[in-house]
Formats: structure tokens, C-alpha cells, sequence
């Protein structure tokens, strides 16, 4: 049951109401049946995936309380609880690996043997990559690493538990919440209440404007566009890979708005995913701002662990990498998003590396780094980095993103911006200009947040006709000017695939 | 005390908040809306008297059979209720919800897709035309349930926002100002086609298997048995293939089952003449074509089923308004075409016509000008022979009466023709029944209207 789709507006009021109807004792048990049936929706066997690596976890942590209580020797202790986590942690990537990775591992096997010219093996599984299933095994496993590092206490109700790892508004593509931070709000009695309502509702009407109106608007351009790119070559690819690099922040980001307020009309606070990635004046710092979820969590439970950046900087830049080329397989079982991942490393380290060397060259022409000029250098310097990136990303495979590459550096047609040939690859002109002017309310909204101000918060404070406007004219430009419906294919979040 | 006010103002806003967010979507929703539907079918939800005759099946009946002229030879109030492409199961659904805003006397039913093995169209779009204006009723969602499980998206039909919501990009004033039918559900396609010539089969020869198309054929003719309405089974003239003559064949074997009488035009010789009388190659019929078969059915209609004839009838009156309407749109489509859709166009009781071809039909190749000349009225050949100029005065008020000869001519109409010597052909149209102009314009070498 995606988002954007007729039989979530009938489900999603029918949980609301029951949710406030009902007395708190009972409010996380419907949660957890409705978040149940939203995920079976889909293919009611996987529910079975969802609650494997449930028990897991939670038995996990059960355990490791076990241990703690235990009057063992303080190694021993560790040596248990090392490998309570190593089993869970095993149990869970394992199933992951099964489903996610097989055939990746199977095709470059089989690679590995032609070169050997020996007989290729059967590669024919068949296994569908079961929706969410990256964001919920890593949801439960950081359960049981904040309770295997005493962060939180194991959670004994199984069901409350049950419900922190199927959560809906996020269950399928995040934000990956913390046992800290979700598990808790589960005992918290909620009351419904005016402006937590409000809130709710306007981050789910932003969510479905970055969705329908913008990232699907793009998608009618991109998805052609890189798919024959034999076809459209040259400043096709490029204004393609521009527009991709807003495509994506907005499905994603559009996505994590809605689980957000959906999340907050019902009284619980998800953590931020977003926090304006393109204004980033580096590629650290863009990290630090997209997807936070999933970079804070490889940051506490991968990077951290390996030692961070405690150990030297040579084992820093290691780190940054492993980091990076795991999240880049956790996006995708392709070598283009291990790729990806890769030059998302190499431009941190990078980065790092040439960090005095920049200074001292921004000191020789005067660079004041203070001054707005140079901010907007840094952070267009930051997208085109994090663009060229997205190609990797976005391609099909490996060769087509070299054919891209190739086509974009030696693009020559960019009469195509003036003749009107763009409005031919799938967008036509009205609906370039409906795009622009989406873009251009992207940017107000994400440059006031950049500057502090939390346009749903500034709303709620307006007089009564105000809010009634911002709503009205925001559902009539999602109705109107969305992406859905029969004569648009139902584009899927981008992210449920990883 | 404060505070329940409060809340009652709270409550009183929110409510009319609502309600005007819920007009302004029903506005949104019915500007973005394809409007053929609408414009096809609005008249007949309008109207609070019955029709008489519902004409329903494919676009051979939405071009074969003007309720218009029925109603000015006849007095039959009949609404069109074909569909393109309508296979016979979406008629029998197209029928049980007219059925539900008017008790008619009589069904005429056009057969064609007696053979079809579909509900309803491949292109959803025909589909669409049946739908997008049909109230939501009950009716309506077994119609989809019925007929769409294998073709689309229900939600599409019943929520067509959903669909239309894109349109934003194509609205022009005709979404703003719909072109309401003047035809009453019917649609004069305007072409003189080539027919397709095919060899004709024996009755006896016949599509004998099972089919969709005969299933849904018989369940229309049940219903309407079962609710006591007339009904007729006709196959509308058109240049068939053997194939399609089979088709039409099998449907004699229903007919007889349920014991009603089908007029299988196929077989009326002297009906239409197909070299000037379709729109294309196989299958409809243009307005000329339509305008004999109306006048035929017609008859049937009134002779024999003895449908009444509301001329006279008060709750009637505004059908002459109607007809007053059609007779301008008429006159507008006259005037948009070319000389050999504009001949066709001049095969009408409503018109006479005076001719003038200052170098005869010298320049008439192909003999079409010849023919379509003889479709007007029956014209002596020895007349139109030869490059001398010639003047023609055809009068479909006497029957289609023909003179030729400038003295036939009126003084003031014979003005007008001679005014363009250099056109091959000029005319003037006369209202046939008060005698006022409807057009008068010339037609150069590429057969084109002179500019206005």
C-alpha cells in the first residue's frame, strides 16, 4: 500500500480514528495490527520476514539482559553478549543477504567462472526483494546493539516491540528509527491535540507535494530519458541528471515527510532524515544532512566500531570508505551503487586531504569564506560532485553510466535547451514550467529552514483562514497538478527497493 | 459558556470550510473532465418528458440515425444512445441506465458486433464516452464490475479525476463552454468515402459460433421484453465484408427466437447508394447516408410500430427550439467544407440549392461531382455534358426536382451565382421551407472554398 495510493487515504483516517477511539492500553496492539496488514499488503508471505528478524532481535535482547544479571566474570559477560549480538546481527544480515544479494553474488560468481571458462551456475531464484526489508532488519538490529551497549533496557512485551520494528510510517522506507527514541513513545499517552494535528497534516501535504508534483514530474523526464541514452545524448543527459538530483531528495525526502507527519498526527515524533541536503558546502557535510537516519546509523554501529576516526587518519579515510562502499551495497545489489557509494567516499577523503591545500589556495585569491559567493560555490561545487555521483546511481548498469558519461563530456547539442526538442523527451513545456515553479517553492521553503524557521510551526501560529488557504490550495496543486492516476504508471518510492 | 461559542464557531467555520473546498473540487473536477460525454449525452439527462425511442449499439447508429430528422419528418422523439466502438455488452449497460431516466415505447438496436468476443472496447477512451457522464447509481458499478475486470481500472470510471486530473495542460474553451450536441446524441461525420466492394452472401450464411456479442444481443432483447418496451434489431447499411455480412446474418436466428422483427439493411437495395453515401471504406455511413436511412427507419418506426408523432404536443414545444438549433448547426457544418463534402451535404430536404458551373462538369474526372449532382436530385445527364455553362436549380422541397436552364433560375439568386466566373462552381443554399439563404460561396480548381 504505497503513500500515494487510494487504499492508504481509506486505511490511513480509519487508524487515526480508531487509534483516539480506543483507550491507550489497547492503541499500540491496533498499531500493530494495522502496521501488519499495510505491510502484507503488498505480499502478505513477507510479514513472515518481518517478524523472523522481530523474535530475533528481541530474543536478543532478552538475552543480553540475561547476561548482564548474571553473576559472571566481566569477560565472560562480553564473550556471551558478543555473540548474542553476533547472532542476531548474523541471523538478520544473513536473511538480508538471501534475499537482497543472491543473484548479485551468483551473476559475478558466474562472471568469475567464464573468465575461468568453467560451466556457469543456475542463477534462477527467482527470490523478489521483499519491500522495506533493508530498513526494517536495520531498525531491529540497532536494538539490539543499544541494548547490548546498555543504551536501553530489553523491551519485555513482545507485541510493543513487535510494533517498534513494523511501525508503518516507516516501516518501509524509514526514517530507520532508534529504539531509543521510538520504543519509549510507545508507553506515552497521547492526546490529540490541535496543533499536533495541524502539523501532521501540513508535513504530509509537503511530502505529497515533493512526491506527486515534483519527483514524479521529473520521473516523466529522467526515466526515458536515461533509459534510451542512446537516444537522448548529450545536454538531454545532463539536464537529466541535473533534474535526477532533485528527483531523488524529493521522492526520499517526500517519502520521510509523510511517515513523519503521519507518525505525528498519531502523537509520535520520528527523527529528521532531511535537513536541507543542497545547501551542503561539502560532501561531508552533505552527508551529514541526507538521509540521516541511515548515515547516523552506519555512523554508531559501523564507523564508530571500526574505530572511527580515533585511529590515525589513515585508518579515518579506511573507515569512511567501508562505510560508504557498504552503504552503497545496502542501496542496491548492483556494482553501480557500490560504485556510487565509492566516490562518495573518495570525495570525503579527498576532501580531508585537501583541506589545508584549499585553504591556503582560497588565502592566495582572497577568499573570504564568510561571503555568500563563496558559499554558493561551495555548495554548487558540493552538488556537482554529489550529481556526478547520482549518475552511478541512477544508471542502469555499468556500461550505460560510462556511455552517459561519455555522452555528457562530449555533449554538443545544447540547442536542444532553445528549440524545443527538451519538451519532446516525455515533459512537455506547461508542465517544465509547473516543475520550475515546484523547484522554486522547494528552495524558499528549504532556504527558510536552513535559516531556522520551521514553516509548519510559523503556519500553525497564523490566523485560522491563512492555514485554511495554505491547505486548500495545497491539496487542489496535488490534485491537479500531481503525477497520479491511470495515465501515469504508480511510480513507486524510489528507496522501497533497498 | 465562552467556551462552547467557541467551539460552535470552530465547528461552523470547519463546516464551511469544508463545504467550499468540496465545491470548489466538484467545479475542478467537472472543468478538467473530458467533455465528449457530457456534450453527447447532457440533453438527454436534461429532459424531464420520455423519449420514445432510445437508438442505442455502435458509431454505425451515433451516424446512421439522426433523432433530428425524426422528429421533423416524423415526430418521433428519439435520443442516440451509440457508442463507438460499443461492444453489445456495453450497450445492454448503456441501455439499463437510460432506462433508469426514461420509459421509452421502443429500442432500436443496432446489431453490428453480433460476432465480438469483448465487453467493451479495446480503446477505453470509446469507453469513456459511454460512462464519464452517467450519474453514479448502482447500475452504473455493475456495468463496470461487469465489463471491466479484464480492460481497466474501475476507479477510473467511477473517480474519472483520477484520470483527468492531468488535463490541466489541454483546457481550452470548450471545457469552459461546452459544444452541447445539437444532434441529440448523433454525429454527422462528414466525408465522401471510397467503399470497399465486397461480394454479397446468401442469408443463409451465418457466424454460427458462440459469442459474447449474440449473448449480450439476446439479454438486450430480454430486457426490454421483460419491461415491455418495442424493440427493433437493425443492421445499419454500410460497404460489409463478407465477414461482417456473416455476422449480421447470425443475428436473424435471435430475432426469431424472441419473435422481433430485424431489418437487415444489407440486403435493402435503393436505401443509400454507397458512392456517395459513407464516410469510409467499410463502415459509416455520412450524413447523406444517415439522412435516407432516418427517413427509412422512420417510416418503420411510424407505420409500423406506430410510434406518436408530438408535433403538435405542447410538452414537446421546445423540440422545435432544438430543431431550430440543429438546423444552424447544420448550416455551420455546410459551410466549413469542401466541394465534394459540401455536395453530399446538399442531399437534405431542408435545402434547395441553385448551381452554377461556368465550364460544365469538364473538369470532374472521376465522375464523384457527377454522382453526387444525381444524389441531390435526378439530374439529366445530357445537361452536365460538354464545357458550356451550366446552371442548376435543385429543389428537394418538390422532391428533388431538377431544372436546369438560367431562366429557372431566380433574378437576385442568379446575381449571386455569376458573381465568381473564375470558381468551377458556385451555389446558393435556400432554407427550403421559408426560402431564406442559408450559403452561398464558390469553389476553385483544388475544389476549395473560395475565402470568405
Amino acid at each position: 500500500m504505497l503513500f500515494n495510493s487510494f487504499p492508504f487515504l481509506i486505511f490511513f483516517p480509519i487508524v487515526v480514528l480508531v487509534y483516539y477511539a480506543i483507550p491507550h492500553r489497547f492503541r499500540y496492539l491496533w498499531l500493530l495490527v494495522t502496521s501488519y496488514y499495510f505491510y502484507m499488503s503488498w505480499y502478505p508471505k513477507w510479514a513472515i520476514l518481518l517478524l523472523f528478524s522481530t523474535v530475533i532481535t528481541w530474543l536478543s535482547g532478552l538475552i543480553l539482559e540475561r547476561i548482564k544479571c548474571q553473576d559472571w566474570e566481566e569477560s565472560k559477560k562480553t564473550f556471551w553478549k558478543k555473540w548474542c549480538v553476533f547472532f542476531s546481527f548474523g541471523a538478520n544480515l544473513a536473511m538480508l543477504g538471501v534475499f537482497k544479494y543472491t543473484n548479485f553474488v551468483l551473476e559475478n560468481l558466474n562472471r568469475l567462472l567464464a573468465v575461468c571458462r568453467m560451466e556457469a551456475l543456475d542463477v534462477s531464484f527467482g527470490l523478489a526483494l521483499p519491500v522495506g526489508i533493508s530498513f526494517y532488519v536495520f531498525q531491529a538490529l540497532s536494538y539490539t546493539m543499544d541494548v547490548y551497549r546498555d543504551d536501553i533496557y530489553a523491551e519485555k512485551n513482545f507485541l510493543k516491540y513487535a510494533l517498534f520494528v513494523s511501525f508503518f510510517p516507516q516501516l518501509v522506507a524509514g526514517p530507520i528509527e532508534r529504539s531509543k527514541n521510538l520504543l519509549r513513545q510507545i508507553d506515552t499517552k497521547k492526546r490529540l491535540t490541535r496543533d499536533r494535528f495541524l502539523e501532521g497534516m501540513l508535513l504530509m501535504l509537503w511530502g505529497y507535494f515533493l512526491k506527486l508534483v515534483i519527483a514524479d514530474r521529473i520521473a516523466l523526464f529522467v526515466d526515458p530519458v536515461y533509459e534510451q541514452d542512446t537516444v537522448f545524448t548529450g545536454w538531454y543527459l545532463i539536464v537529466a541528471s541535473v533534474l535526477f538530483a532533485f528527483q531523488i531528495y524529493c521522492d526520499f525526502a517526500g517519502y520521510s515527510t509523510i511517515a513523519v507527519g503521519a507518525a505525528k498526527v498519531m502523537g509520535f515524533e520520528l527523527m529528521e532524515n532531511f535537513d536541507c541536503p543542497y545547501f551542503s558546502r561539502s560532501v561531508a557535510e552533505f552527508w551529514r544532512r541526507w538521509h540521516i537516519s541511515l548515515t547516523s546509523w552506519f555512523r554508531d554501529y559501523l564507523y564508530i566500531p571500526l574505530g572511527g576516526s580515533r585511529k590515525g587518519k589513515g585508518k579515518k579515510y579506511r573507515n569512511i570508505m567501508i562505510v560508504f562502499l557498504v552503504s552503497g551495497l545496502w542501496h542496491g545489489a548492483n556494482w553501480t551503487y557500490v560504485i556510487w557509494g565509492g566516490l562518495n567516499g573518495v570525495f570525503q577523503v579527498l576532501g580531508e586531504l585537501t583541506k589545508r591545500f584549499r585553504r591556503k589556495l582560497g588565502a592566495v585569491f582572497g577568499a573570504r569564506p564568510d561571503t555568500t559567493g563563496h558559499k554558493l560555490l561551495e555548495a554548487g561545487i558540493t552538488f556537482a560532485l554529489v550529481d556526478f555521483a547520482w549518475i552511478f546511481f541512477r544508471a542502469e548498469s555499468l556500461p550505460s553510466a560510462v556511455r552517459i558519461l561519455n555522452s555528457i563530456f562530449h555533449a554538443r547539442n545544447i540547442w536542444i535547451l532553445f528549440d524545443g526538442s527538451l519538451y519532446e523527451a516525455g515533459l512537455d513545456q506547461k508542465n517544465f514550467w509547473i516543475l520550475l515553479l515546484s523547484l522554486a517553492i522547494l528552495f524558499f521553503a528549504d532556504a527558510l529552514k536552513h535559516r531556522g524557521v520551521r514553516l509548519s510551526k510559523s503556519l500553525l501560529r497564523q490566523e485560522w483562514w491563512v492555514l485554511y488557504a495554505v491547505f486548500f490550495v495545497g491539496v487542489f496543486s496535488i490534485l491537479v497538478f500531481g503525477i497520479w492516476g491511470s495515465s501515469y504508471s504508480a511510480g513507486s518510492f524510489i528507496y522501497f527497493q533497498f | 459558556m465562552r467556551k462552547v461559542r467557541k467551539r460552535i464557531q470552530t465547528a461552523v467555520c470547519l463546516v464551511v470550510c469544508l463545504a467550499v473546498a468540496w465545491l470548489a473540487f466538484l467545479r475542478v473536477t467537472a472543468l478538467v473532465q473530458r467533455k465528449d460525454s457530457l456534450e453527447k449525452y447532457q440533453p438527454f439527462y436534461e429532459q424531464k418528458e420520455d423519449f420514445d425511442v432510445l437508438l442505442i449499439g455502435t458509431s454505425h447508429m451515433i451516424n446512421g440515425v439522426f433523432p433530428m430528422e425524426l422528429w421533423a419528418d416524423y415526430g418521433i422523439v428519439s435520443y442516440n444512445f451509440g457508442g463507438h466502438d460499443n461492444q453489445p455488452a456495453t450497450t445492454y449497460w448503456v441501455l439499463q441506465n437510460a432506462l433508469q431516466y426514461t420509459n421509452p415505447k421502443m429500442v432500436v438496436l443496432d446489431v453490428f458486433g453480433a460476432a465480438s468476443q469483448s465487453k467493451a472496447s479495446d480503446d477505453l477512451s470509446y469507453l469513456h464516452l459511454s460512462t464519464d457522464s452517467m450519474p453514479f447509481s448502482e447500475v452504473k458499478v455493475k456495468m463496470l464490475q461487469d465489463i471491466l475486470p479484464e480492460y481497466g481500472n474501475i476507479t477510473d470510471f467511477l473517480f474519472d479525476f483520477s484520470l483527468y486530473h492531468n488535463r490541466w495542460n489541454e483546457l481550452e474553451e470548450r471545457d469552459f463552454f461546452p459544444n452541447i450536441t445539437r444532434e441529440k446524441g448523433a454525429e454527422s461525420r462528414i466525408n465522401v468515402g471510397e467503399p470497399q466492394v465486397s461480394a454479397r452472401v446468401g442469408m443463409q450464411e451465418r457466424f454460427e459460433d458462440e459469442s459474447l456479442g449474440k449473448e449480450y444481443i439476446e439479454k438486450i432483447v430480454a430486457l426490454c421484453q421483460e419491461r415491455g418496451i418495442e424493440i427493433l434489431l437493425v443492421n445499419l447499411p454500410f460497404p460489409a465484408s463478407v465477414e461482417k455480412q456473416r455476422n449480421a446474418n447470425s443475428v436473424y436466428p435471435i430475432a426469431e427466437k424472441y419473435g422481433v422483427s430485424y431489418v437487415n439493411y444489407l440486403y435493402q437495395d435503393g436505401i443509400v447508394n454507397y458512392d456517395t453515401d459513407v464516410y469510409d471504406s467499410d463502415a459509416h455511413l455520412n450524413p447523406s447516408g444517415a439522412r435516407k436511412v432516418t427517413r427509412d427507419l422512420g417510416r418503420i418506426l411510424s407505420e409500423e410500430y406506430h410510434m406518436p408523432d408530438h408535433r403538435q404536443d405542447e410538452k414537446y414545444a421546445g423540440w422545435w427550439e432544438d430543431y431550430e438549433a440543429y438546423l444552424e448547426f447544420k448550416a455551420e457544418k455546410l459551410k466549413e467544407q469542401n466541394l465534394k463534402e459540401y455536395l453530399m451535404m446538399l442531399s437534405d430536404d431542408d435545402y434547395d440549392c441553385y448551381l452554377y458551373l461556368p465550364r460544365g462538369l469538364s473538369w470532374d474526372e472521376t465522375g464523384i461531382f457527377q454522382k453526387l449532382l444525381g444524389n441531390i436530385a435526378e439530374i439529366n445527364e445530357a445537361d452536365l455534358t460538354g464545357t458550356d455553362a451550366v446552371y442548376l436549380s435543385l429543389k428537394r422541397s418538390d422532391r428533388a426536382s431538377f431544372q436546369s436552364g438560367k431562366k429557372e433560375i431566380p433574378r437576385e439568386i442568379l446575381q449571386r451565382l455569376e458573381k465568381e466566373t473564375d470558381d468551377i462552381l458556385t451555389a446558393v443554399v435556400v432554407d427550403s421551407k421559408n426560402g431564406t439563404i442559408v450559403d452561398e460561396t464558390g469553389f476553385d480548381e483544388k475544389k476549395r472554398r473560395d475565402p470568405a
